[in-house]
């Protein structure tokens, strides 16, 4: 480890001078005689502490540290005044404008070394935390862009169906995941994924569901068949303590048939325009990725013009009315948005549903991502 | 009057770096008197009251504790512009900069 850096401003000359010698035994010390010195010397030294003479003649030491700390030092370097025993304004004052130590004149070397070496050793550890904490958001930053570059960028283009998405991941790297793609054979599969919790591990958890999806939906499989084949795969590979609820569906485009599986995810709203009704979409079975050999039940529907298919994660009706509150937004309260908006267009709808939530909370910021999927028969 | 054993234990310091530092001292505390003494003459109580502030606490760095004393007594006074007895408090400073002056000369020959 490199020997630390230590500006002394001390304004006389020999307590300066003497200071200096107790202290370059074990570090590397720059010696400034007032505050304007000390700023050129700061620029040019970076210091890892400043140690800091309270009465300086011109400006003195607060002066002196709050322009070292606008932008010439890191704010986080450890600034100690040096002061007289019975100056105790002087040290309130100090501690108050951010030093984290005093030093009473006489100096002893016992107390100089102690408190140097702590303030320094919490500093270094503090600059570790520091970078540890900048790595790992370098890191949610690329999972973030990993997850969305894997998001659809486009939906498929059909005159009787529509697709519109919403999407407010909680942090960078969020758990919820879509995807709407169509198949070989002309039908549109879609499915809308919530992995348990969020951040990067729950990121990789929905990249891993999306190339299993990718590949096996292109192989014509039903969605009971795709959510089995997708669980076998994902419970050898992802932790215990993980898992999955998926809404997975096929339409045929050209008969409206619309065939799913719902595997434990919260149930769907199809709003059938023939009847005013809402039906709730749940045959399926377990949560995906937990448990070996799991079969999954399938549900069909035939779709009308003027239906609407409503896709939610659970971050959206288990939104708090705020963090201290058991209230949550409900599914009761989202199917009645939902009824009451259907006049709105597709992308309207979704965003009065979301205006709502934050209405609901009291605030724009999600606690678990939400997503919503609407599709819309034209 | 003097205690270097005691600076010397107290800062971590060798002998010869006390005896430095306090040759040093000497310098600037000559000054400092000379300053204290021209700013009470014009009444510039501030000035009056940083140097000995200054005389203070160099003196106390190096175990000069009479020295460090009287220079306080006169930095309360200077800052409360409270002038009786100052012209005395400045004499004894002098007298006793200067026997640490002796002592150097007497037991170094510094």
């Amino acid at each position: 480890m490199s020997t630390s850096r230590i500006l002394l401003v001390e304004d006389h000359p020999t307590s300066r001078k003497l200071l200096a010698a107790m202290l370059k035994r074990s570090y590397e010390v720059a010696v400034a005689a007032s505050g304007q010195e000390a700023i050129g010397l700061a620029q040019e030294h970076q210091p890892d502490m400043v140690l800091l003479d309270v009465e300086m003649p011109g400006m003195d030491g607060f002066e002196t540290l709050n322009i070292l700390r606008s932008g010439i030092i890191d704010p986080s370097v450890p600034c100690i005044f040096l002061t007289a025993r019975e100056d105790s304004a002087s040290r309130e004052k100090g501690l108050q404008a951010g030093a984290v130590d005093y030093l009473t004149k006489p100096y002893d070397r016992h107390e100089l070394a102690i408190k140097v070496k702590n303030h320094l050793d919490l500093y270094e550890a503090k600059k570790e935390i520091q970078k540890a904490n900048d790595q790992m958001a370098q890191e949610m930053e690329m999972a973030y862009q990993l997850q969305r570059s894997l998001l659809p960028q486009a939906f498929p283009s059909n005159s009787r169906l529509s697709f519109s998405v919403t999407y407010k991941p909680s942090s960078k790297a969020s758990g919820d995941f879509y995807d709407v793609v169509e198949m070989p054979d002309g039908r549109i599969a879609f499915a809308q994924v919530d992995v348990s919790g969020h951040g990067v591990r729950s990121a990789m958890i929905g990249a891993m569901f999306k190339m299993a999806f990718q590949s096996f939906v292109r192989e014509k499989e039903s969605p009971s068949h795709l959510l089995s084949r997708i669980n076998d795969n994902m419970v050898t590979v992802i932790p215990d303590s993980d898992y999955l609820t998926v809404f997975y569906g096929i339409i045929d485009v050209n008969t409206l048939k619309l065939d799913y599986s719902n595997a434990a995810h919260p149930k769907p709203f199809l709003f059938r325009s023939a009847t005013g009704d809402v039906k709730e979409l749940f045959d399926g079975g377990t949560i995906v990725g937990a448990f070996a050999a799991m079969e999954y039940d399938q549900g069909s529907e035939v779709l009308c013009q003027g239906d609407r298919l409503l896709i939610y994660t659970d971050g959206a009706t288990e939104a708090r009315r705020n963090s201290d509150d058991l209230q949550l937004y409900g599914e009761a309260r989202l199917k009645e948005v939902f009824l009451e908006n259907l006049a709105l267009t597709p992308g309207e709808m979704l965003n009065y549903i979301v205006k709502d939530i934050e209405k609901f909370q009291g605030n724009t910021s999600f606690e678990d991502d939400v997503s919503l999927l609407l599709i819309s028969v034209e | 009057m003097i205690s270097i054993e005691d600076a010397m234990d107290r800062l971590g310091l060798e002998r010869e770096e006390v005896i430095e530092f306090l040759q040093d001292f000497l310098g600037y505390g000559r000054d400092d008197l000379t300053g204290i003494r021209e700013a009470l003459r014009k009444q510039d109580y501030e000035a009056a009251t940083k140097r000995a502030h200054s005389i203070k606490g160099a003196a106390a760095n190096l175990s000069l504790d009479a020295v460090s004393t009287t220079a306080a007594a006169i930095e309360i006074k200077a800052r409360n512009q409270d002038l009786e007895g100052i012209s005395e408090l400045t004499d004894r400073l002098a007298d006793q900069i200067e026997e640490v002056a002796a002592y150097l000369s007497d037991a170094f020959g510094k």
